[in-house]
């Protein structure tokens, strides 16, 4: 039986492995048993309800946050052992940023993403600049360039981010939910974009919430359990997103429609929502000689 | 703004521009005094040979110490601002002087007077201001997270705690000892040994070497830690490298003229205004303008009560207190840390 959390037959092997990760915060485990592998040219759909995970596993499979159990490889050499300015040469990762303290421009925030390939202490050369204005403009972001970060909309912010992820290169690129703020042109431009560094020869794993547009970029899509443990549903978007997965995974009773290019595409409505706890109606006056005060 | 990547032509610009500004106000603080004297004349072999004594031997080591401490606060400032993700953080205001200042002064109490040279009072000063460092960073990062109102809130306690063990410590000792200790505690510079100039000497720009070449982590670490570390940085040993690169600075500034504060509060703030927010830049304008500030600040200090002398800290807060206020006023540099 194919492993579900394993890239299509065909694909080469993959960079980026996660084998029996076990994380979580304190006594809670946010994630159990979870197999997941990427392999370079394929572009991997991370699914799932909040609070299930999908940021924590961005972050153990960046190194950042150390699993209490399993693996992460890249490469086929482990995470924890790698040097961190080595791991950010291979992993670069467009995460969820507090963003920084202080002013700072667009270009200077790309330039960071140079770091893992600079000398501890160097200058900025032309070629450093060349990367950064290409990365920016690869996010149609070039105009941005010369704007105080923390001036930027949410929008604008996010691509810039995506941008400095870009100029840091590698061979892995971890999003944790790349179009969060970002209108509907720029969502679907992100995906185009994540598409194309794909098809270029990346593994790009993306945490999303935009399952249609992850059905149509993803080779793959991976369908997380909302309690710790293994993934619901590995593989071709087709397979992964059914009415029945949707279920187990949001507690919702979605509609899945095919596209004519057998794309599917989640229709959802608000009363699509099986079963909301009942909820209790407070009143206030329930002690019954209080009711025969006021009566 | 505009964009202003670090090239090597502009990190030239910019340490060039702030060695004369620096160097401008060492100058003029060196003309000021109790005695005024003629700088130019007295370069050029003149004046009298009291002017001379009082300039070369007196003025003038006391000038360069005050320049050095300035650098080496302003840098710490710096360092901390990043470290901490807190456009307040300062070694003075986090209570990291006044660990310090304690440290010293329970060595020389305790010592009874033994450890009153340079040698008894840096180390333990040193100790003391690793111990407030640690007490603050644990109060501030209880359940891993620092928040930048825990921090300073953090520090206020740790400043109070270490003053009131100093009280404690000056209550104890004889009425000569406890009139030393008030001058030196408010932040006083007198005329240096050779000793304290040599240990300021060698410290402050090993400091600054030092920093300067944690600067690009430090740009990184601004961002939050999980940022700094995905783009390469060992945050663990850049912190490590870094706190105790900054509690040697302030304990050797600490240990030759006690706490003077706010340095390292408005030297960065000026300094970001003009060069940026690039560390590569920042770390050098504010080491170099940082000495100036002192220097002039402890003309001021020299000449308002004439031929009397305030403590340098007095001044410097003066300054620095409504500094501070005005940073709290402007939202947006909290709210940049606000959410670390």
């Amino acid at each position: 039986m194919p492993d579900p959390g394993m890239p299509n037959p065909g694909m080469p092997d993959p960079v980026l492995r996660l084998e029996g990760i076990r994380a979580g915060y304190g006594e809670r485990d946010v994630l159990c048993n979870l197999d997941l592998a990427c392999a370079e040219g394929e572009l991997l759909g991370v699914l799932g309800a909040n609070g299930c995970g999908k940021t924590t596993l961005v972050r153990i499979a960046s190194g950042v946050l150390a699993a209490t159990a399993g693996q992460v490889k890249v490469g086929g050499v482990d995470v924890a052992t790698l040097p961190r300015r080595e791991l950010a040469q291979s992993v670069a990762v467009l995460s969820q940023d507090p963003g920084p303290l202080f002013p700072v421009s667009a270009l200077e925030v790309v330039l960071l993403g140079r770091h893992a390939w600079q000398p501890a202490f160097a200058f900025e050369g032309p070629e450093d600049l060349d990367a950064a204005k290409r990365a920016l403009d690869e996010v149609e972001a070039g105009h941005l360039a010369n704007r105080d970060l923390t001036q930027l909309s949410g929008g604008e912010r996010q691509r810039v981010l995506l941008a400095r992820a870009l100029c840091q290169g590698g061979r892995v690129l971890l999003c944790d939910e790349p179009t969060a703020h970002l209108d509907l042109r720029h969502q679907a431009a992100v995906f185009r974009l994540l598409r194309a560094l794909a098809d270029r020869g990346r593994a790009v794993v993306v945490v999303t919430h935009d399952l249609n547009l992850a059905a149509q970029a993803c080779d793959r899509v991976a369908l997380l359990a909302p309690e710790a443990g293994p993934v619901i549903a590995c593989g071709r978007p087709a397979d992964v997103i059914t009415t029945d997965t949707l279920r187990s995974a949001f507690d919702i009773a979605a509609a899945v429609h095919h596209d004519t290019d057998g794309v599917p595409h989640v229709r959802r409505r608000i009363h699509d929502i099986p079963d909301l706890p009942d909820t209790d109606v407070i009143d206030v006056i329930d002690d019954p000689e209080d009711r025969n005060e006021t009566a | 703004m505009s964009a202003r990547p670090v090239t090597r032509a502009r990190f030239a610009r910019v340490v060039l521009a702030s060695a004369v500004l620096g160097l401008l106000a060492v100058a003029v603080s060196a003309c000021f005094g109790a005695e005024s004297v003629d700088l130019v004349a007295l370069l050029g072999g003149g004046g009298t040979a009291i002017e001379q004594a009082i300039f070369w031997d007196i003025r003038l080591p006391r000038v360069v110490m005050a320049a050095l401490i300035g650098g080496a606060l302003a840098i710490c400032g710096v360092a901390f601002q990043a470290l901490l993700r807190n456009p307040l953080a300062e070694p003075y205001l986090l209570g990291i002087s006044g660990g310090g200042s304690f440290g010293a002064v329970l060595a020389i109490v305790l010592t009874g007077g033994a450890a009153s040279t340079l040698l008894g009072r840096a180390p333990a000063a040193f100790a003391g201001c690793l111990l407030a460092l640690w007490i603050v960073y644990m109060i501030a990062t209880r359940r891993g997270a620092l928040h930048p109102a825990t921090l300073l809130l953090a520090g206020v306690v740790t400043n109070a705690f270490f003053l009131a063990a100093l009280s404690c410590v000056q209550y104890a000792a004889s009425p000569e000892e406890s009139q030393a200790i008030l001058r030196w505690v408010m932040g006083g510079l007198t005329s240096p040994t050779g000793s304290e100039l040599a240990l300021l000497g060698v410290a402050a720009p090993l400091g600054a070497i030092g920093l300067l070449l944690e600067s690009r982590r430090m740009d990184l670490l601004a961002f939050g830690e999980e940022t700094a570390r995905s783009l390469g940085v060992d945050v663990d040993a850049c912190r490590r490298r870094v706190f105790i690169g900054t509690s040697l600075l302030t304990a050797a500034c600490v240990a030759v003229s006690g706490p003077v504060g706010f340095v390292g509060l408005v030297v960065p703030h000026g300094v970001r205004m003009v060069v940026g927010s690039d560390h590569r830049v920042l770390v050098p304008a504010a080491f170099l303008t940082g000495a100036g500030f002192v220097a002039l600040a402890d003309a001021l200090a020299r000449v308002v009560v004439a031929p009397s002398e305030l403590p340098v800290g007095i001044v410097t807060a003066v300054i620095g207190a409504p500094a501070f206020v005005a940073l709290l006023a402007r939202r947006r540099l909290l709210a940049g840390g606000a959410d670390a």
